[in-house]
């Protein structure tokens, strides 16, 4: 009986010490992996540190014109909208301004960028941008849009917007014209001065002493040299701006009444 | 006066609010941050206090002095940052009568902030005290050298509304000394209210006829610091309105002839004339205007009326302007000749609302139309446009009202800043009850309160010649016809 007993204890212990040896040559790999791993940590912080003695340690930058500074060599976009900006990089996308030139980094919020001094970021919106935030020529174009309007400025002339106007009241009724108007920057305080209209349409007299339509008629050289065709100015700004609604759609409105009474 | 290098200006109703907050009935001081937003003038920097901050609960402590938790000071100013606004600090001196010295607290509690606040909002920390008497005092800690932020004593405080109050520090704005000519002005309203309207920066926009007896008017009641704008040259035709002008000054900048005559005619001993030769929509011209503390619009074209009207609220400079209309019957003979008078200001109707400008116009002015002869010959005979003719007689009738505007929006007699806007018809002697209007439910200025240079509006631009339809271009009817074909 005793004999039995002190068998099963010795193969108790032959299968702990089996178990025991068997840990430690998995030990002994792990620690190896881990040598392995800390010996190639080691190197890259040397190379870091070799690397990092040729830089400043501090980047310093600009994220929507206020100055930020990191010792980071790397960042992704959405980090900097993030941590920098402190927006929401699912809503917002980053863009690297250089000069006149910018580079969007657009569906590339991850990716990262290497960072170095005097970097010009701006954080740019994805969201809804409602129409009231927009002035100036732009503020127009938008509300051109909601009318149905495709709209453009002429290259290198942001204020002058133009576009095609199928003409659907009075005698010209039927006629597509191309219609053009200088934006102030200031719009939708100021309203455009009034149309310049392609082809011509009324005669262009040297005096002006003619009622509407045919009076305040002019050249248009501006939009002749850079829209081509024939252009002419009908000087009929809007009255009572001050007392309306501030709209494209208002100013729409005072452009269909001038193609009414022609 | 010394010209003010900073200055605070605060609407008439924000002023009302933060004096209800910070004068207790129980005479303890207390406190409150606001922000405020920039107006840069030519030399001036202007704080445009447009919102309160005021304290919840907890945020503060009241206990003779008044002190702030950590925890108010960085919710106002992550709002001045969020805003991108200035922040400003103010506290009340219930004890105190007129501008308003600094304890060694308060000297530390606005010194210490001004790194974080100028970290937070990259302007400077703005100080303001207001005393027992609604007088208010104002600072502004301007960022000298790294860590270090040095006290710019604002020379004025203005609160700007219904009626124009000014506190000055006399050191930088010195009281005038009343001269043996000013006598007879002084008795008619006081020698603290004539040390009051005579440090006023008055800037008078335009000068022809009107602007031409408003410039005598200030000149002779004792005023010391008056600014002078027009880019115009003095013609022959004008000498029959011009009161500073004869023959021998034709071909010279009307501002230039008009300086030297006041110079000759002030009263004050330390009369200072600045001469603008420029448009107030030109940039030149518009800084210089954001320098004064009140202005005169004695302009007849809309996009000058719209530039002042747009100072008048977002940069919170009131206004006076006025207007002449001339009309010949179908004989020539004289069938109607109004004026009026009327002061923009905030809480008040704008020149747009009062119909003084259409804003349709003014892009046609930037694109020079209405120096175009036959643009102005198409108008209809009744467009305000065609209705300048004008003579000496009318200029001085409107002339006298828009001084009297002025005077009655400074001096506040018994109580009364506002004589509404005024409209007189010389044919028939119809004087028109004053009307006391608000601005249209569309008008968008109310709205630009004190936004100053952050308002988004950008009104100036440079002068533009029109060109005239040169007869080569033009179209004949048969040419069109052919283009059509």
């Amino acid at each position: 009986m005793e004999n039995t007993e002190e068998l099963k204890q010795a193969e108790a212990h032959l299968h702990r010490a089996e178990a025991a040896l068997e840990h430690a040559q998995q030990n002994e790999q792990a620690a190896q992996a881990d040598e392995r791993t800390a010996m190639h940590d080691i190197a890259q912080a040397v190379e870091e540190i070799r690397e990092a003695e040729h830089h400043p340690r501090e980047i310093h930058f600009t994220v929507d014109g206020e100055e930020y500074e990191t010792t980071e060599r790397e960042l992704t976009p959405n980090e900097i909208i993030r941590e920098f900006g402190k927006k929401d990089s699912a809503t917002n996308y980053l863009v690297e301004i250089k000069g006149d030139h910018k580079i969007s980094f657009q569906g590339k919020g991850d990716e990262k960028i290497k960072m170095h001094d005097c970097m010009n970021f701006q954080i740019v919106s994805t969201g809804p941008t409602p129409v009231s935030d927009l002035t100036g020529p732009a503020a127009f174009i938008e509300g051109l849009r909601g009318l149905g309007y495709e709209a453009q400025a002429l290259p290198g002339m942001p204020d002058h917007v133009l576009f095609n106007y199928a003409v659907e009241t009075g005698s010209r009724s039927g006629q597509t014209v191309r219609l053009g108007f200088i934006v102030p920057q200031d719009f939708p305080n100021i309203p455009p001065g009034g149309p310049h209209v392609s082809p011509h349409i009324q005669a262009i007299h040297s005096s002006n002493d003619k009622p509407h339509p045919a009076g305040g008629v002019h050249q248009s050289p501006e939009f002749q040299r850079l829209a081509g065709g024939d252009w002419q100015y009908w000087s009929r700004p809007i009255q009572d701006w001050g007392q309306r609604k501030h709209t494209v759609t208002t100013y729409m409105g005072h452009i269909w009444r001038l193609w009414e009474t022609q | 006066m010394s010209r003010a290098a900073y200055s605070v200006a605060i609407p008439e109703h924000l002023a009302g609010v933060a004096r209800a907050h910070l004068l207790r009935r129980d005479r303890q001081e207390d406190l409150c941050f606001a922000l405020w937003r920039p107006s840069m003038g030519r030399s001036r920097t202007t704080a445009l206090v447009y919102k309160l901050v005021l304290p919840e609960e907890g945020e503060r402590n009241v206990h003779g002095n008044a002190s702030f938790e950590p925890a108010y000071f960085e919710r106002a100013m992550t709002e001045a940052a969020a805003a991108g606004a200035g922040l400003a600090l103010m506290h009340s001196h219930p004890r105190g009568r007129g501008w308003q010295g600094m304890s060694l607290d308060d000297v530390r509690a606005e010194q210490g902030h001004a790194g974080a606040v100028f970290g937070a909002t990259r302007k400077p920390f703005v100080g303001l005290t207001i005393a027992g008497d609604a007088s208010w005092s104002g600072r502004f800690w301007v960022r000298t050298a790294p860590r270090t932020h040095a006290r710019h004593n604002c020379a004025t405080v203005r609160v700007v509304g219904n009626r124009l109050k000014v506190t000055y520090l006399d050191e930088l704005a010195p009281p005038p000394v009343a001269t043996a000519e000013q006598v007879r002005t002084v008795s008619a309203w006081g020698a603290e209210a004539q040390r009051d309207i005579a440090r006023l920066r008055v800037g008078l926009i335009g000068s022809g006829s009107v602007g031409g007896l408003v410039g005598d008017a200030i000149a002779r009641s004792g005023f010391e610091d008056l600014m002078l704008m027009d880019f115009d040259l003095i013609e022959i035709h004008n000498l029959d309105r011009l009161s500073y002008a004869t023959r021998d000054d034709v071909g010279l900048l009307k501002v230039d002839v008009q300086a030297a005559h006041l110079s000759a005619r002030a009263t004050a001993d330390n009369f200072n004339v600045e001469t603008i030769p420029h448009a107030v929509f030109e940039d030149e011209g518009f800084r210089a205007a954001l320098d004064c503390d009140v202005l005169f619009s004695c302009v007849d074209r809309p996009w000058g009326r719209y530039v002042l009207n747009l100072i008048a609220y977002a940069h919170l400079i009131p206004v006076i302007d006025g207007g002449i209309a001339v009309r010949c019957n179908k004989h020539g003979k004289l069938a109607a000749a109004d004026w009026k008078a009327h002061t923009a200001t905030a809480g008040r109707q704008c020149l747009q609302c009062l119909r003084q400008y259409d804003p349709g116009l003014v892009q046609a002015e930037r694109e020079g139309l209405l120096d175009d002869p036959t643009y102005i010959s198409g108008l209809s005979n009744d467009h305000p446009l065609k209705m300048r003719e004008n003579v000496f007689a009318f200029s001085m009738a409107c002339a006298s009202l828009q001084v009297l505007q002025m005077l009655a929006l400074t001096l506040d007699p018994l109580g009364q800043p506002n004589p509404g806007a005024q409209l007189y018809h010389f044919v028939g002697n119809i004087t028109e009850p004053p009307a006391f209007e608000s601005c249209h439910p569309e008008c968008q200025f109310p709205s630009l309160i004190a936004l100053g240079d952050d308002c988004g509006v950008h009104p100036c631009g440079p002068r533009k010649e029109f060109l005239g339809n040169e007869s080569e271009n033009v179209l004949s009817s048969e040419e069109v016809k052919e283009n059509e074909e």
